[in-house]
């Protein structure tokens, strides 16, 4: 009844993921400071690596694998303008995953 | 470079901080002119020379100056201003001299820990040349923000947290303070000096140095 | 009431029939007014009005700082003149202005015959016009806000600031941003569902996707905002310390909700500019828009970046380096798409044949003026050449560069071009070119210079400086630009008047462009078109030359009167297929009627007469129902002919009708506030000192318990009252009685488990989210009694439950939000204690 079904097809492929993209950022940003006010940055894995980059570097690569999953997704979708806008979005969404966020393998952390 | 002195000025650095970042700004500078140059020129030439470009289709265009121009541009930028970055911020609890700046409506206070028998002063900050200095800041009252322009950048003052800035000033000399954020109708007048020492002499000069506000 | 439409025998009988519908009537019957004609007007003109004002503070600052040392303005007179001129420009020029250019535009060309929601667009105005109106008179009665345009706290705190200043925009921007919210979900509907038959989303003239994507934005992105301004003024007017550090509160919460909202506030007076280009360029070059599928992906990519970029105002609050590199990294690549858009334009000259006129110089204007607000921008986006830059006169010239290239430029190319369509004549360009230079000299002057001022040391917002600092010939000559700039602006618009009163009249499309506004009589008629047309490619490529008098001629859809209603046809949003027969609410007295008193509400809680703030926004719920029995249908129609041989429901019977979008988009901006609240206090754990409260307070299980279930006795009901339509009588009660429960164990739960609001922040949070759930709870046990008012008034059957859709929306929503609400004291409550600073 609520007439959403017809939409789902145009918007879900662009929106998707930079949706993720976002939610990563916050998911990041909101890791880090909580991280960083208990004190996860001063227990050590290995050398050099504390248990909240570990921890920063495992979410990264989640939303890595989260955001090209959808552009192997939309892929699959018939030729048209969702798939074309769509897969040029979620390009550019895994673009700029690796782009904003490759600063967890090397910045200071707190 | 003519026209860029002044006690306040960012592009006279006298630090190592200040200099790596106005080195950074000529840098971009002189990028930026470049691409400026280029955009508007190739406005131009579309609108009075038609036919100007019309061998490179419009998806050409799209994706040379829309991708492939900015894209290697911005990750080589952002790759040594990040770099820059860790640089000036370094580790915490080196080997620096510790100060603590205090913001108030229209003052600066400093206190030196490090230095036993230092006084706090009111509107000037006591420092030994060559040798890096960790200056914790905060404030009393509302946000300010300590900016030593010829030295490095600035960091805000805060009520209810601390805040980090190091700074090193190359040689003995004065410079000019400012607090940068608003803070109300003191804002303009919230000046202080910067005095360096010579690292030998500094211990004594900041010992005879007068508490009060000038 | 018929389902058969009158025919009309000629073009004449036709527009008096319509014209008799859909025209404002004369004398007070204007402050009736909801056609989009006239809205869009009147928000454009009360924009330039505020434009005016606040370029008159601007030649004050420039005035003041011509000199060192100058006596010109006293130290506090300066604060209220640079924070109103900040806070006009953005609030209340940039936003409505672009508002009025949508409203009267996009149905024009998008085929439609007005706005989805034409009341809500009057009661946006008025709310518009009241709240700027209390910020101006603020400032003429000298008690203007003077904070800065950022209202930092606690420089804004009661203690810092103690008179009414910040309360005057706490709450006259609150009120101002209503009409911000309400033209977002207006923008979102109309360009969603109210389109011409045949046109796809991927038909929809670029500018229609523009504004599409800006009104998205405005949902998530002004929220933020609205709840920082009521979490302040809260804290001012009662106490709770969110923002006050010495008990639990963090200045920089503030921050974080302003940038969230301001940031890509930017963009969002960004993007309808660039539309207007992607709409200008493709018409001046002869040529469509190259790249019209990559330009749609560059602008959801550059809204979705816009929004993590925020903390760049904030490089200097000594955050983590590894956070400032997520924001740090995003605003440089916001550039992308920019430079993507910026190419598509080169691309389109390119392979056109340019025509060179008075539209094109401004863009010319745009091109300069924003590449290089733009490529300082990059440099800006650089953690630590930001940390010398920030909060100096080079961020002064970067933004000025950004706003006037990326905005005021584009408006006026704007003016230009659809001034012959306001007014029916064209231009005669006597003064167009000089007035054009003189802007874009004396602003080059005014704002280049200012970057070097910044880069030797001049910090913003002071009010002189020292002679000796070398800055004295920069700010002379920067004052001097000012002054010429200001004569151009005059040019400008004395050149428009004299086009609007001596202008050339013309017959149809006098720039031979290939979208659907042309298509109709200029100055056009109040319901725009005499039919719809069908519309079988993209709608930036037809001939208006062609299409205008078939229409007028009333062949296409809608083309007779019906039952004397205003008509226009909703569409699947996707496909552009008819669903629906939108029948559209006649002009009325009750937006203005509603927008003072909810004027009303505010003044109470400016002048503290706080008794009186809770019977007014009574007094504005009561209005609202009020606007609801003109809606709706007492039997039902079934298929109505729109002409053409098709079909199509009355919208209270259609599936998806505008008014359930609309609530869809609400909550979706009222859920952005809400999930903003529970980060906020997340947030304070995290960052505020002294953290924990001495009292934790935060569970009162049998409370929360009744709570709940009430919540979910009223959801359950308000889906089974769907199902049951006509009979939904017993379901909305029990829903309603549900809701009693609700507010009942909310109220206990603040009874027993709150901890003394006022002691600490964390308290403050609690207090916060329940009361948002209380408000909640209480708006839903409104709606189950309307729902029941509804059905015993004949308005639902098994084909109409429309009110009980939106009704079920909301209650859904509700219970998800509500439970969250009474699980959330518990939650910080063990946060606090386990999270302890090491």
């Amino acid at each position: 009844m609520s007439g959403r079904p017809a939409s789902r097809p145009v918007f879900l492929p662009i929106l998707a993921a930079f949706t993720i993209w976002a939610v990563g950022f916050l998911a990041l940003y909101g890791l880090q400071a909580t991280g960083c006010r208990l004190g996860w940055q001063d227990a050590e894995l290995l050398p050099g690596v504390t248990h909240l980059r570990l921890a920063l570097c495992l979410l990264l690569a989640g939303l890595a694998a989260a955001v090209v999953a959808v552009v192997l997704r939309l892929r699959r979708l018939p030729a048209g303008f969702a798939r074309t806008v769509g897969l040029a979005v979620s390009l550019a969404a895994a673009a700029s995953t690796l782009f904003s966020f490759s600063g967890v393998f090397w910045l200071s952390l707190c | 470079m003519a026209g860029c002195g002044g006690d306040l000025s960012a592009l006279d650095p006298a630090g190592p901080f200040a200099e790596s970042i106005a080195r950074l700004w000529w840098a971009m500078l002189l990028g930026a002119i470049p691409l400026f140059a280029l955009v508007v020129g190739l406005f131009l030439l579309t609108v009075l020379r038609p036919g100007f470009g019309r061998r490179l289709s419009a998806k050409g265009w799209i994706v040379a100056g829309g991708l492939a121009l900015p894209l290697p541009v911005l990750t080589a930028l952002l790759g040594y201003a990040l770099f820059q970055g860790e640089y000036r911020l370094g580790r915490p609890g080196s080997e620096a001299l510790r100060v603590e700046a205090r913001a108030r409506m229209g003052q600066w206070s400093f206190a030196y820990p490090d230095t036993p028998g230092a006084p706090v002063t009111v509107g000037v900050l006591h420092l030994p040349a060559g040798r890096l200095v960790e200056i914790t800041v905060t404030s009393e009252d509302v946000i300010h923000s300590f900016w030593v322009p010829r030295l490095g950048g600035k960091i805000d003052a805060i009520p209810g947290h601390e805040t980090r800035l190091r700074l090193l000033a190359e040689a003995p000399g004065t410079f000019g303070g400012v607090c940068a954020e608003y803070c109300g109708v003191s804002h303009t007048d919230m000046r202080f000096t910067v005095r360096a020492h010579e690292a030998g002499r500094y211990a004594a000069e900041l010992a005879k140095a007068e508490t009060g506000a000038e | 009431m018929s389902n058969e439409p009158e025919r009309h025998p000629n073009a004449i009988h036709r527009h008096r029939a319509l014209d008799a519908i859909w025209a404002t009537g004369p004398g007070l019957q204007r402050l009736a007014a909801v056609n989009h004609n006239v809205i869009g007007k009147r928000f454009m003109l009360t924009a330039l009005v505020f434009f005016f004002i606040g370029g008159v503070l601007a030649m004050l600052i420039r005035t003041q700082l011509a000199s060192a040392q100058s006596p010109f303005l006293d130290p506090g007179v300066y604060a209220q003149v640079f924070t109103m001129h900040g806070t006009i420009m953005m609030f209340l020029f940039a936003i409505p202005f672009f508002e009025g250019m949508a409203i009267y535009l996009l149905p024009k060309m998008l085929g439609a015959r007005d706005l989805a929601f034409p009341r809500m667009s009057a009661y946006g105005f008025w709310c518009y016009l009241f709240g700027g109106g209390i910020v101006v008179a603020a400032l003429v009665g000298g008690v203007a806000p003077d904070s800065g345009w950022f209202m930092y706290t606690p420089l804004s705190s009661r203690l810092y600031t103690p008179g009414i200043n910040a309360d005057v925009w706490l709450l006259g921007i609150t009120f101002v941003e209503i009409s911000a919210m309400t033209a977002a979900v207006e923008i979102l509907v109309t360009v969603l569902k109210l389109r011409a038959p045949g046109m796809s989303l991927d038909r929809m003239p670029i500018f229609a996707w523009y504004m599409l994507v800006v009104a998205g934005m405005m949902l998530i992105g002004f929220p933020p905002l609205i709840l920082g301004s009521i979490l302040l003024e809260a804290e001012r007017a009662f106490g709770l310390p969110f923002f006050d550090p010495t008990r639990g509160g963090d200045p920089l919460l503030w921050q974080h909700l302003f940038w969230l909202f301001g940031h890509p506030e930017v963009y969002i007076i960004f993007l309808p500019a660039a539309g207007v280009l992607s709409t200008l360029v493709p018409v001046f070059a002869g040529t469509p828009l190259a790249g019209y599928r990559v330009v749609v992906a560059a602008i959801v990519s550059m809204a979705f970046l816009s929004f993590g970029l925020w903390v760049h105002h904030m490089y200097a609050a000594g955050i983590p380096h590894v956070a400032l590199s997520f924001f740090s990294a995003a605003s440089a690549l916001v550039a992308v798409p920019t430079a993507v858009q910026i190419f598509a334009w080169l691309g389109t000259l390119a392979h056109g044949r340019p025509r060179f006129s008075v539209p094109m110089l401004h863009v010319f204007g745009f091109f300069t003026v924003f590449v290089i607000g733009g490529l300082t921008g990059v440099m800006l986006a650089m953690v630590p050449f930001d940390w010398q830059a920030h909060d100096t006169h080079f961020v002064v010239a970067h933004l000025h560069y950004v706003l006037v290239g990326g905005f005021v430029f584009p408006m006026m190319a704007a003016a230009y071009y659809w001034l012959p369509h306001l007014t029916g004549r064209q231009p005669v360009h006597h003064l167009s070119k000089i007035a054009f230079w003189m802007v874009f000299a004396g602003f080059n002057l005014t704002f280049f210079l200012m970057h070097l001022t910044g880069l030797r040391g001049m910090p913003r917002r002071v009010h002189s400086y020292p002679a000796d600092a070398g800055w004295e010939a920069l700010n002379y000559l920067s004052s001097v630009g000012s002054f010429v700039m200001a004569m151009g602006f005059a040019l400008v618009a004395l050149d428009l008047l004299l086009i609007a009163r001596f202008g050339r009249a013309f017959r149809r499309n006098p720039w031979k462009a290939g979208t659907l506004e042309w298509a109709m009589p200029t100055p056009p008629t109040a319901y725009g078109f005499a039919a719809l047309p069908a519309i079988d490619r993209r709608a930036d490529t037809l001939d208006p030359d062609r299409i205008g008098p078939e229409l007028a001629a009333g062949r296409g859809y809608l083309g007779g009167t019906r039952n004397g209603w205003m008509e226009t046809l909703g569409v699947d949003m996707a496909t552009g297929r008819p669903d629906q027969v939108v029948v559209l609410p006649r002009p009325t007295h009750l937006p203005l009627a509603t927008a003072l008193a909810t004027g009303g509400f505010f003044l109470a809680l400016l002048f503290k007469v706080y008794w009186a703030a809770p019977l007014f926004a009574a007094v504005v719920l009561a209005l609202f129902l009020r606007w609801t029995p003109q809606t709706g249908l007492t039997a039902d129609l079934g298929p109505l002919p729109i002409g053409r041989g098709e079909e199509a429901p009355h919208h209270a019977e259609a599936e998806a009708p505008p008014s359930q979008w609309a609530m869809v988009f609400t909550l979706a901006a009222d859920g952005t506030l809400y999930v903003s609240l529970l980060f906020g206090a997340f947030f304070l754990w995290l960052s505020a000192p002294n953290w924990p409260p001495e009292q934790l307070g935060g569970t009162a299980y049998p409370a929360q318990a009744l709570g709940m279930l009430g919540l979910l006795l009223a959801a359950g009901m308000g889906r089974r009252a769907v199902r049951k339509a006509a009979g939904a009588v017993p379901a909305l009660t029990a829903g309603a009685l549900g809701y009693a429960a609700a507010l009942a164990g909310i109220a206990w739960m603040a009874w027993t488990a709150l901890p003394d609001p006022t002691a600490h922040a964390a308290a403050a949070s609690m207090a916060a989210v329940l009361a948002y759930a209380g408000l909640h709870a209480g708006i839903g046990l409104v709606l189950a009694l309307y729902g029941i008012h509804r059905v015993r008034r004949g308005f639902v059957s098994p084909r109409r439950t429309l009110d009980l859709r939106i009704g079920r929306l909301w209650h859904d929503y509700t219970a998800v939000a509500g439970g969250v609400a009474l699980a959330f004291p518990s939650l910080l409550a063990t946060l606090a204690r386990h999270g302890a600073v090491p």
